[in-house]
């Protein structure tokens, strides 16, 4: 029965009913910043931004704490030392290949995707990687539960 | 006797990984003991007895495992993040780097009057080990502008270390002084074309791989089509590893987890091949013979940074504590130093020095690794940046 419920409804569907904005940041934030949005907002994913509106890269919650507490972490990777001493801001330490759906896809497939790249909140973007809204994995298990 | 690759790798990894976990419980640094566990299979020990000969398999393993940390270096910075590392850092990186490599050089040749031997020891005296300085700053929470200029310096001289070792090399085996200028510039700017070129497409297919398993492969096959590459069209295969990192991070964007992740994830590994290698060429003859040069190279290594720091602070107009103590933060020195040292073997130009040189670095490095962290831990309590 869940089974059937999930291969019936759409992203585009799923969104209509479920009209939900991530975490969003501009690429020049600062990673104290994108702690603080993603503390304030309860969320463990933050997606960037560029100036043309488009995502660009997505960034973890423990990514962005691995970055900051990295005072407290005896990591020596040239890499690392020099985002740590450079302040680097969130298009520097952000993957630019990130997980995201798209409207036509059913949540089968979205919620597959999520659970392997380890996801909660998934963004669905247009074909141009124009943000057009996000799927939280804990509705998606609420809903599978119904 | 013929002995297997294999067999003599294989040996040399087990020794290394039960010497450290040996190491480990008496707190001795575990490239000690992976040096240690090489020097076991030296000449003058079991190697001998067994008739063992490293030299001859090892070339092509040390050049991809240099290649693996040049990459790696390469790819640790951006245009951006250099620009915004600030004056103090880039200044005293410079003024630490050519203050050993001068002094040290001098040095060398005022006692030797052999200044290939000079330039060669001088230059290996630029690379530091982040490694020991990020452990003793750990263990004390240091904070402050001294510790934010020492972990900035101890990652940037690394890749000017790199860049001068492929740059001496060029002009070490150079031809003739008529040809030096024109073999010289396809050298290097033919190694920097071919790493533009590999680090573009690197990161072109970097983005476009979505099994996580292919990356490691993908580098791998890159960093050894590039020194093959390199070796056949004779260019400065380091050279071209350096830019290899540095493009594709360029091209990349972003901190290039994807890329690079995977061959940092080999750093131990290169560091084992490094000094269980280096160990293995110890020889104790060739070791007293160059004694007075351990610590010639040693003791000009340190005045040399501390000076140059203090110059470069001066220039560019750092806190006083960072004139006074950056220095003695940047002694340690490890694994870059060893594998660039064991390259030295496998130069036929180089042959009369190669195996005193290495000594040389070996024994060198293994007193810093001793006495580096109470350096490092000196600089830090002095400026008053660790939590005692």
């Amino acid at each position: 029965m869940i089974e059937e419920k999930f291969s019936d409804i759409t992203v585009s569907n799923w969104l209509t009913t479920h009209p939900e904005t991530p975490v969003i940041v501009t690429a020049s934030a600062s990673m104290p910043e994108v702690a603080q949005l993603l503390l304030d907002n309860n969320s463990r994913d933050a997606y960037i931004l560029d100036d043309d509106k488009k995502v660009v890269g997505h960034l973890s919650f423990g990514k962005t704490i691995d970055y900051l507490l990295s005072e407290h972490r005896p990591k020596h990777t040239h890499r690392y030392l020099f985002s740590r001493i450079t302040e680097a801001t969130a298009v520097e330490v952000m993957d630019p290949h990130f997980a995201y759906a798209r409207i036509e896809e059913s949540l089968c497939e979205v919620i597959h995707r999520q659970l392997e790249r380890g996801v909660d909140t998934l963004v669905v973007l247009a074909e141009d990687s124009r943000l057009l809204g996000s799927i939280q994995l804990r509705e998606l298990v609420a809903e599978s539960l119904k | 006797m013929q002995h297997s690759p294999l067999l003599m790798l294989g040996l040399l990894l087990v020794t290394a990984l039960l010497m450290s976990l040996l190491a480990s419980r008496f707190n001795i640094p575990r490239i000690a003991a992976y040096a240690v566990a090489g020097l076991l299979w030296s000449e003058d020990l079991l190697g001998g007895a067994l008739g063992l000969d490293m030299t001859e398999w090892s070339q092509a393993l040390t050049q991809i495992s240099l290649a693996i940390i040049a990459y790696t270096i390469g790819g640790s910075i951006t245009i951006e993040q250099l620009r915004r590392l600030g004056k103090t850092i880039t200044f005293c990186t410079v003024g630490e780097s050519f203050g050993a490599v001068l002094l040290v050089g001098l040095s060398v040749y005022l006692y030797q009057q052999d200044w290939v031997m000079a330039l060669v020891l001088g230059v290996l005296a630029a690379t530091t080990a982040p490694a020991a300085t990020v452990a003793v700053i750990h263990q004390y929470r240091s904070k402050g502008p001294l510790t934010t200029s020492l972990l900035g310096v101890v990652a940037l001289d690394d890749i000017l270390g790199l860049v001068l070792f492929s740059l001496m090399m060029v002009v070490i085996t150079g031809l003739n002084l008529g040809d030096a200028i024109v073999t010289s510039g396809v050298e290097i700017f033919g190694g920097i074309g071919l790493g533009v070129v590999i680090g573009f497409l690197l990161a072109f297919f970097g983005k476009k791989i979505r099994n996580q398993s292919f990356l490691l492969p993908m580098v791998l096959s890159a960093l050894l089509l590039s020194q093959g590459l390199a070796e056949w069209w004779n260019v400065a295969p380091l050279l071209t590893a350096i830019t290899i990192g540095f493009s594709a991070r360029s091209v990349y964007k972003s901190a290039g987890e994807r890329l690079f992740s995977p061959a940092e994830y080999l750093e131990e590994l290169v560091f084992i091949i490094f000094f269980t290698l280096a160990g293995a060429h110890f020889k104790l003859a060739v070791f007293l013979q160059g004694i007075d040069l351990v610590i010639i190279y040693m003791f000009a290594r340190v005045i040399g940074k501390v000076i140059g720091i203090r110059i470069a602070a001066k220039l560019s107009k750092a806190p006083d504590i960072v004139a006074r103590y950056l220095g003695f933060g940047v002694v340690p020195q490890a694994g870059i130093a060893i594998g660039l040292a064991l390259t030295l073997l496998h130069r036929p130009e180089l042959q009369h020095i190669a195996l005193l040189v290495l000594n040389v670095i070996l024994a060198s490095t293994l007193i810093y690794e001793i006495l580096g962290p109470f350096a490092t831990r000196y600089a830090i309590v002095k400026a008053g940046e660790a939590r005692l």
